[in-house]
């Protein structure tokens, strides 16, 4: 059983669980749908973060999130786990935001990574490396394309199946595939070319 | 082809993600191509770390209570069906139960009168209960039957009826009025089978419930 599957058979059970909070908020029970986001938001915040690629946009982004997904409560299907919707709304509102800002994300790794490979505070050399492999991993991410960066984050960041991504992502599974080979590839090399410069 | 060729799909290998005739093509090449293994092995190691870059990364703060602000301004939620779904359900649920009991009064018009035979060899069981003349031979007992909608996706999933069950009752015991256009049975008549329709609606609190039998005499509703 792959890590994949015991992720989905985990939020299966919860989204079963969640279920009489769904009923709940709809009925107008807010404290339900605080148990909602709060059960919710790391992984939507999360999500957004790494296809922003700015935190305080993320939080703002993951809050649209969670008020479109309370209007659309009175007709979503409580009997379906919500994490799939959850995830689609956010890629949508996350795309809105880019058009928005019609440039590319900043690259913010120390930002992103908490702390970077400048301004890195004195750390054991094995923490220091984990540091810095994490902020190279996370300049990588920010120098894929919108769509790849998307793909990458769902499948292998968030671990959702092939099928998932492409409802998150309103495309064909094909098209998913794609955008995943040529950003897992770029990771790699981008990778390769920073441990090659700093020997 | 060229190693080039071999690298996207080497990059959707690592996490199972090529169709299986690609991935038997790759597979091939690989055993000759000691390049591509060399990158088979680094993008594993990329996807364990981004895999790991998840799963290190600390907690954001909490947006529960901004969340909650927003949503206090908001307008309250309709609960339940909306006024014209429940009406168009309603509506629905009356013309399914109104079809049933047509079905059984309104006279089956057939060349000739249905034998024994051919009622029972009707595709279904529901088919056989819906259009056999009333003197037909009982064909056994009815199996419950499930009528179960398709299902809907991030969206109403049923905004009416949504399933019926048909589950077969005790026959009924009284003597059944004699009907036009049947023929005579070669033997007695089988007593009445009543079947239970249970419909629901979207609305938990609109249950619908009829007691009907094969002669269409509907007993409750």
């Amino acid at each position: 059983v792959d890590r994949d599957t015991i992720l989905r058979q985990g939020q299966t059970s919860v989204a079963i669980e969640n279920n009489h909070l769904i009923l709940e908020a709809r009925a107008g029970d807010q404290a339900a749908f605080g148990q909602l986001v709060a059960h919710y938001e790391v992984r939507v915040q999360r999500t957004a973060r790494r296809i922003l690629g700015d935190a305080d946009e993320a939080r703002d982004a993951a809050q649209e999130v969670f008020l479109r997904f309370y209007r659309s409560l009175k007709r979503f299907d409580q009997r379906r786990d919500p994490l799939p919707w959850l995830y689609r709304i956010t890629v949508n509102v996350c795309r809105s935001l880019l058009r928005q800002r019609r440039r590319q994300p900043l690259a913010r790794a120390s930002e992103l990574g908490g702390e970077g490979s400048a301004g890195m505070p004195a750390t054991a050399p094995a923490q220091e490396n984990g540091l810095v492999a994490r902020a190279l991993l996370e300049q990588a991410l920010e120098r894929l394309t919108p769509r790849e960066r998307e793909v990458v984050v769902l499948r292998d960041l968030e671990g959702r199946s092939l099928a998932e991504v492409a409802r998150a992502a309103r495309c064909l599974q094909g098209t998913v595939r794609s955008h995943l080979s040529r950003g897992r590839l770029k990771i790699i090399r981008y990778l390769e070319e920073q441990r090659g410069g700093d020997r | 082809m060229s190693c080039e060729n071999f690298q996207e799909m080497l990059a959707l290998q690592v996490s199972g993600d090529l169709p299986a005739a690609q991935a038997r093509h790759l597979e091939k090449h690989l055993r000759d191509c000691r390049d591509c293994r060399d990158l088979e092995k680094r993008l594993r190691a990329g996807r364990r770390a981004l895999i790991g870059l998840a799963a290190a990364e600390e907690a954001p703060a909490s947006i529960r209570s901004e969340v909650l602000e927003r949503v206090s301004a908001e307008p309250k939620l309709v609960t339940g069906l909306l006024p014209g779904w429940r009406t168009a359900g309603v509506a629905a649920a009356a013309v399914l139960v109104l079809a049933l009991v047509l079905a059984q009064f309104l006279p089956v018009r057939t060349p000739a009168p249905l034998s024994a035979d051919s009622a029972a060899t009707a595709d279904s069981p529901l088919e056989t209960a819906m259009t056999a003349p009333d003197d037909a031979p009982d064909t056994g007992s009815l199996p419950p039957i499930e009528m179960t909608p398709p299902a809907a996706e991030f969206s109403p999933a049923a905004d009416a009826v949504t399933a019926a069950v048909v589950k077969p009752v005790e026959p009924a015991t009284a003597a059944r009025p004699e009907r036009p256009i049947v023929s005579e049975p070669a033997s007695p008549p089988p007593p009445a089978e009543s079947v239970v329709v249970k419909m629901l609606t979207d609305d938990p609190d609109v249950v619908i419930y009829m007691l009907v039998d094969k002669e269409g005499d509907q007993e409750n509703a």
